[in-house]
């Protein structure tokens, strides 16, 4: 590989390195990251005849615009300022394969099969094809910087791919590597696990960034492509602030202490799997309850509006807030099925059940984390307002 | 129609095939393969059932809830017959079917149906991802809209009911707020533990191209005017059958020399006039209400909404007449009197519009002729 730029960027403070390299080494790169992260290994459908056109001009040494990857944060802890990265260690970074790809995921794939192709083919004239195409050079730019929001933001205005990811998709490449590492006392599930959240402290991660996506965009509905334009003054702004602290951290930490919280004050209430059933009931406990999407998206969202509104300054507001959560008069159960019955109201008359929850639950988290409210702290109260706010809403 | 992908002319997709691993329908050209359309599958999988064993009609309602999932049955054979849902049921596991091994594997049929060959619907999609309903432009093309309906009959159990036809139970789906066309009116389901009865009209009155007519397109007409016009057709309708076989009964009656010739000129006036006819539309020509609090209430609220309107013009009915004196005047006073209907009580007519409605579903479905 050579680097030809190393030029950085302010307004995400990420160092972008643009390289040349060839595409047998590009290839042995893009095997691993795509073998390693299940993200990376769902093939974006939609192989048309423009794929077909591409694999076939790559054969014939075409340029193709730049594949941009980043660096994943655990490989940036030794460097403090981007700046001042050096090329060997820009290299090195590449060479540990510990990246993922950022935009260029159809492109990349594309590389993979025309190489496949070729060695599998007993044709000698594909063999010699393959040995020039191994020597076709391309463009890879490779963002090295902590500042996760900062990278969507880039991703958001910059993608030109053929077939975009949703946002959703690329939230959860960019925050891929906290599957592997856990955070605290927090475990994420991936969807091969298959299985749901067996304890707190567990979560779908699909789910969290499901939620943390809604806390981004101040919206239960979280970001949609349609929004973009809106979306980027956001991401802005966060970018700033996730320059402090790491808010997708701040964010799911802040839910566990919820969590806890409310498996605290409700001395661990549970109903049967009968039970649960018969009534329809939402979540038959605490966990199943406040770690479904719709809750964690409520959350996000209600968090995100807030900060908003500046009626907070930080997690750290909420964190303190849920130390002072209580039910009325300490009724857990009153409480608790209070919250069940609105949730079955709602699905009994919803047009969409999950947007609707959602937009519940926002309400609610505002509510009970909303100084200024008069449901403050009280969660029958915040419920009961919650819900007429939402229902005002239809 | 079925789908048709964006190819050099327009070619239907013909093959569908479900890949466990992502839960996804692959939508493909069998002679193109690479051209494909990819939908994901959110439900849990029941593939037991044979695609070729059900029908699925598309129906319409504004008025519905995610929610609203519902076993259909047929009222006289008692059976179950299908399975009528949002399209949003097939795309969610938030609603109470979501494990209801039942309904999915009715689900897991209609979703393919859907994609597969949707009826009256065309549509022309690239080869990307697609999605069963538009969720928020995200690269997506959504195929349906939210307010589709989706009912889905199994061919098994019609086959034991008599000559089945779907456009006979029209006028129950409709009366239970359920369409062909996109309409918006709000009729509140009868649903009995999640079950929804459907009753045909009566076979004296099947094949009536009016009929078809009616529910089929002219549903849709809004103005009060002209869905006063379109549904009274209706009350025209019976009350010729009613005129025809009165008549075949004063023919055979003079044949068995039950009544002289001279009696018959005053057994026709009998029957001659509209009013005459219209009240034994409502009485003899229905089956009793009697015992059926719901059937009777939809004729005291049809004279209820029309006395409304006679009053407002100053022309009451006999308080001890009934819904069809009433009825009767009300569509006197349309035809000929329209134009004096003071404004306020013009918007009047689609109340009445409403309970008419509802009125001549029951007339449908009562039908009878008297056996004396």
């Amino acid at each position: 590989m050579k680097i030809v730029s190393k030029l950085f960027d302010e307004r995400i403070d990420a160092l972008n390195a643009l390289i040349e390299m060839p595409i047998d080494e590009y290839s042995e790169i893009a095997k691993y990251i795509t073998s390693k992260n299940s993200f990376q290994r769902k093939r974006v459908k939609g192989s048309s005849m423009v794929y077909k056109l591409l694999r076939e001009d790559l054969k014939k040494g075409c340029l193709i615009p730049p594949i941009v990857l980043a660096v994943k944060k655990e490989n940036l802890s030794d460097f403090s300022d981007m700046r001042k990265v050096e090329d060997s260690q820009i290299e090195s970074l590449i060479n540990s394969k510990e990246l993922i790809i950022l935009d260029g995921l159809q492109r990349t794939y594309t590389i993979l099969e025309v190489v496949r192709q070729l060695k599998d083919s007993k044709d000698p004239e594909d063999t010699e094809t393959l040995t020039q195409v191994k020597k076709y050079n391309i463009r890879i730019e490779v963002y090295l910087g902590l500042n996760k929001i900062g990278i969507l933001y880039r991703m958001l205005t910059l993608n030109t791919g053929q077939t975009p990811m949703s946002i959703r998709h690329q939230i959860e490449i960019l925050y891929s590597d906290y599957l592997t590492n856990e955070l605290d006392e927090i475990r994420f599930l991936r969807e091969i696990d298959s299985q749901n959240p067996q304890k707190i402290g567990e979560y779908k991660f699909r789910d969290v960034i499901e939620g943390f996506n809604s806390y981004l965009n101040r919206d239960e509905l979280g970001l949609k492509r349609s929004d973009i334009l809106e979306n980027i003054e956001n991401l802005q702004t966060l970018a700033k602030e996730n320059k402090n602290e790491d808010i997708f951290r701040e964010y799911i930490t802040t839910h566990f202490n919820f969590l806890n919280k409310m498996e605290e004050l409700s001395s661990s209430w549970s109903i049967t799997r009968e039970e649960a059933k018969a009534q329809g009931a939402f979540g038959r406990n605490i966990l199943e309850i406040f770690a479904k999407p719709q809750m964690l998206s409520g959350f996000g969202a209600a968090i995100g509006k807030l900060k908003q509104f500046k009626l907070i300054e930080n997690f750290q507001d909420i964190k303190n807030s849920i130390k002072e959560v209580k039910f009325q008069d300490n009724n857990y159960e009153r409480g608790i099925f209070l919250l069940l019955e609105k949730l079955q109201k709602i699905k009994n008359s919803a047009k969409n059940i999950g947007s609707s929850q959602r937009l519940f639950m926002t309400y609610f988290f505002r509510e009970l984390f909303n100084k200024e409210s008069d449901s403050y702290l009280i969660i029958d109260d915040a419920l009961t307002n919650g819900y007429n706010k939402y229902l005002s809403q239809l | 129609m079925p789908l048709f992908a964006n190819t050099q002319g327009k070619t239907p997709f013909d093959s569908i095939n479900f890949d466990s691993a992502t839960n996804e329908f692959n939508l493909t050209l069998s002679h193109t393969p690479s051209v494909e359309i990819t939908i994901n599958y959110p439900l849990t999988v029941q593939s037991s059932f044979n695609i070729n064993d059900f029908q699925l009609i598309l129906m319409h309602s504004t008025n519905y809830a995610e929610n609203d999932i519902f076993q259909v049955y047929e009222r006289d054979a008692g059976i179950r017959i299908g399975w009528v849902f949002p399209i949003r049921s097939l795309v969610s596991n938030n609603h109470d079917e979501a494990s209801n091994i039942h309904f999915l594997r009715y689900a897991y049929v209609a979703f393919q149906k859907l994609l597969l060959n949707p009826e009256n619907k065309t549509e022309f999609v690239s080869s990307e991802n697609a999605a069963l309903i538009e969720e928020d432009g995200i690269q997506e093309r959504g195929l349906y809209d939210e307010e589709t309906i989706v009912l889905i009959l199994s061919n098994n159990q019609l086959s034991t009911i008599p000559n089945f036809d779907i456009k006979n139970y029209y006028p129950a789906f409709a009366s239970q707020d359920y369409y062909t066309q996109k309409v918006k009116y709000n009729y509140s389901r009868t649903v009995t533990n999640q079950r929804l009865y459907v009753k045909s009209i009566a076979v004296q009155l099947r094949n009536e191209s009016y009929l078809e007519e009616l529910f089929e397109k002219l549903i849709t007409e809004n103005h009060p005017l002209v869905r006063f016009h379109v549904l009274y057709q209706v009350i025209e309708l019976l009350i010729e059958k009613v005129l025809l076989f009165e008549l075949t009964l004063i023919a055979d009656k003079l044949k068995a020399k039950q009544i002289i010739a001279r009696d018959v000129d005053q057994q026709i006036k009998k029957i001659q006039s509209e009013e005459k006819r219209i009240i034994r539309l409502f009485d003899d020509y229905t089956t009793t209400t009697s015992g059926n609090p719901a059937r009777a209430s939809i004729r005291t609220d049809l004279k209820t909404q029309c006395d409304i309107l006679l009053n407002g013009v100053g022309k009451p009915n006999d308080t001890l007449q009934g819904a069809a004196n009433s009825i009767y005047s009300v569509r006197n006073f349309v035809v000929h009197d329209y134009r004096n209907i003071p404004s306020a009580l013009k918007t009047h007519l689609a109340n009445i519009n409403q309970k008419l409605f509802l009125f001549i579903v029951d007339a449908l479905t009562y039908y009878i002729r008297p056996t004396n």
